[in-house]
């Protein structure tokens, strides 16, 4: 058996082999294939993304508008003015909340539906993708309206005597964070889902026959193990809820900006394009940013070895 | 020292006994197989063992004391499983030292248990390596040190070898036996293989449908099988259904549908009368091709059939009057025999044994 191997092998190399180097030929099979999406991609992608660079270094006046002038000026405003920054941080700020969140919450969701069968599973699962079944607008008015002052959530507890005033949920990073948490939990949950479902359930039963009660298999075992998934799940969620525009638009409203918001004013209210690209930009950069740097550390660090 | 019971024990699945009310004593430093064919209960009866299904009735206890209600983890057993079960994401020395953590034992004594663990299974050096740079072979050694070094009550081994090839399977079935004598633990091995159980084993329960057939040494399951399914499933056979002819004082006259009765050595405790119907089986090995100044009364005419040469022996396909019939001759003489021979098969009557009365 082993020799027919080798054979193999040598045949490939053999020079007097028919077709002689038959790798070289086909070496530009794999970039010809990908094409297309690198095309689109360079159209619909880094083509705007260039558009905008430019844009970012363009001048701006209010009775003018955009000029021919090349500009920092942008940049230094959006960096240096504490209202901007601010922003720039609240952005972040509950982009982290929102994932954090959705990771607490999407996990045990997860492993849940990991260990049901049959007809509760597809309930369940159906609930957990319940959010994505309607538009970004329809639900976010419907968050609007549960979240209002004598909304459900108010009228509840202060039937229940848990409040005496309403709870500030509308226009408020409360809001936001709510109604961001429920529609990306679908995917912290699918994702965490995919990398449980898979798993080896003898690890498990090897750590208990070893002497590791539950939690601690769990801790030692299963959840090092899903962390693929859970990379996954939080990378989605951050960059998902970082660039979000209609929930914090329509539950923060001007009371309560995030960078796409500004971006939007900039764009559509105030006709600055250079300094709405500005902000796109700065918020892409460091979106980029957390993200490379998180990846890195996860995949070179403790935990390398879960990727490999 | 450890001895395993169970007694009665019984696992449903829905309305499937897979384990059917079984008992058995594993003895005390003893190395025991649990064989049988696919869905015979011998790798629910490990997992019952091991405490990772609870069953529907029966006990199970370790030196006498009713564990039925122990969790896995403090059970204090060893398991080795078919998939070798390593922890990918912890290197050889972290596997190893999962269990002795658990325990709670001191860094210079796990890093010393780990070193012995290691020699044991003879791949010293390895600590930094991560399972997925080790050979099929070396993981197996890893999952057994892993399993060994907590020093366990009981070693149980789930199909351990399956996974490997066939030389590396009979290379580490030698090192397997070596170590668990060495340790001297009680060790509970499954196996669909039988030449494997027959090569480990102390004793072999062999299994069918969640039914114990029969325990015993392997020269006891070979030489005096109870039934159809040990005899054929345990080593080949050749099986005849036959009537009493005639029944002499030491001896049984069966007819067995050819030219000439077949005798068998009288059993004592049972009693036959003229009629009555039994099976026999006689292994391919115990026939032998007379010779003209051989046995004149012990023997069948038959043709051969077909010639297996394996090197050291040779298989034989007889056809008598109203059988055909496996013969395996090592190859001793310089004799052999082709297809169409006309041949004599010599028996000994005490290699015919009774595997059903009725």
């Amino acid at each position: 058996m082993n020799g027919g191997l080798s054979n193999g092998v040598n045949g490939l190399n053999d020079s007097t082999h028919k077709s002689s180097r038959p790798n070289e030929s086909k070496q530009w099979i794999p970039y010809l294939l990908a094409s297309p999406i690198f095309l689109w991609l360079t159209i619909f992608f880094l083509v705007p993304i260039f558009f905008l660079i430019v844009m970012s270094f363009r001048g701006y006046s209010p009775t003018k508008g955009i000029t021919d002038q090349f500009t920092t000026a942008h940049y230094v405003k959006f960096l240096t003015d504490a209202f901007y920054l601010g922003i720039l941080y609240r952005s972040i700020k509950l982009s982290v909340l929102v994932t954090l969140i959705s990771l607490i919450l999407g996990y045990p969701e997860a492993y849940y539906l990991t260990i049901i069968k049959g007809k509760k599973k597809a309930l369940f699962l159906a609930l957990i993708l319940s959010p994505l079944f309607v538009s970004a607008v329809i639900r976010t008015f419907g968050w609007m309206i549960i979240l209002a002052p004598h909304g459900l959530i108010n009228s509840g507890l202060d039937l229940l005597g848990l409040i005496h005033e309403p709870v500030k949920f509308m226009y408020s990073e409360k809001g936001i964070v709510i109604g961001l948490v429920h529609v990306l939990m679908p995917y912290m949950v699918l994702s965490i889902y995919s990398s449980l479902i898979n798993r080896n359930m003898d690890l498990e039963k090897a750590a208990q026959s070893l002497g590791a009660h539950p939690v601690k298999t769990f801790f030692k075992i299963t959840l090092p193990l899903s962390l693929p998934g859970i990379l996954a799940g939080t990378l989605i969620v951050l960059t998902l809820s970082v660039s979000a525009f209609i929930t914090p638009a329509m539950l923060g409203g001007t009371r309560v900006r995030v960078v796409p918001f500004v971006t939007y004013e900039q764009f559509m209210v105030l006709l600055n394009w250079p300094f709405g690209s500005v902000a796109a930009l700065v918020l892409l950069a460091i979106t980029v940013g957390i993200v490379m740097f998180y990846h890195r550390a996860l995949e070179h660090g403790r935990w390398a070895e879960v990727f490999r | 020292m450890t001895e395993v019971r169970i007694q009665n024990l019984l696992k449903q699945f829905e309305d499937v006994a897979a384990v059917d009310h079984i008992s058995l004593t594993v003895h005390s430093g003893e190395f025991l197989s649990l064989v049988g064919p696919s869905g015979c209960g011998k790798t629910t009866t490990l997992n019952l063992i091991a405490g990772f299904i609870n069953p529907d009735a029966g006990e199970i206890s370790i030196d006498g004391e009713r564990i039925n209600d122990v969790p896995i983890y403090k059970r204090k057993l060893g398991m080795v499983f078919q998939s070798y079960a390593l922890f990918p994401h912890m290197t050889v020395m972290d596997n190893i030292a999962f269990g002795l953590r658990m325990q709670k034992l001191q860094r210079s004594a796990i890093v010393r248990e780990v070193g012995r663990a290691l020699e044991l299974v003879r791949l010293p050096g390895v600590e930094k390596r991560y399972p997925r740079q080790l050979s099929g072979g070396q993981q197996q050694r890893i999952a057994l040190a892993r399993a060994l070094v907590i020093h366990p009550k009981v070693l149980l081994l789930d199909e351990p070898l399956s996974n490997l090839d066939a030389k590396l399977r009979r290379e580490m079935r030698i090192e397997l036996k070596d170590i668990q004598k060495t340790v001297g633990i009680t060790t509970i091995f499954v196996t669909h293989d039988q030449e494997e159980a027959l090569s480990l084993s102390d004793r072999l329960a062999v299994m069918n449908k969640g039914r114990i057939e029969q325990v015993g040494s392997p020269i006891e399951i070979y030489e005096s099988p109870k039934n159809e399914f040990v005899s054929s499933f345990i080593g080949e056979t050749n099986i005849f259904s036959a009537t009493v002819m005639e029944a002499k004082e030491k001896e049984l006259l069966l007819n067995i549908n050819e030219a000439r009765p077949v005798t068998i050595p009288r059993p004592l405790d049972l009693k036959f009368r003229i009629g009555d119907a039994i099976k026999i089986s006689i292994r391919p090995e115990k026939l032998c091709f007379g010779r003209e100044s051989g046995d004149l009364t012990h023997y069948l005419s038959g043709t051969v059939d077909h010639v297996v040469f394996l090197g050291n022996i040779t298989y034989y396909t007889v056809k008598t009057q109203s059988h055909s019939m496996s013969v395996i001759c090592q190859n001793l003489e310089t004799r052999t025999y082709s297809a169409g021979d006309q041949i004599r098969l010599e028996y000994r009557p005490e290699n015919c044994r009774i595997i059903q009365a009725e």
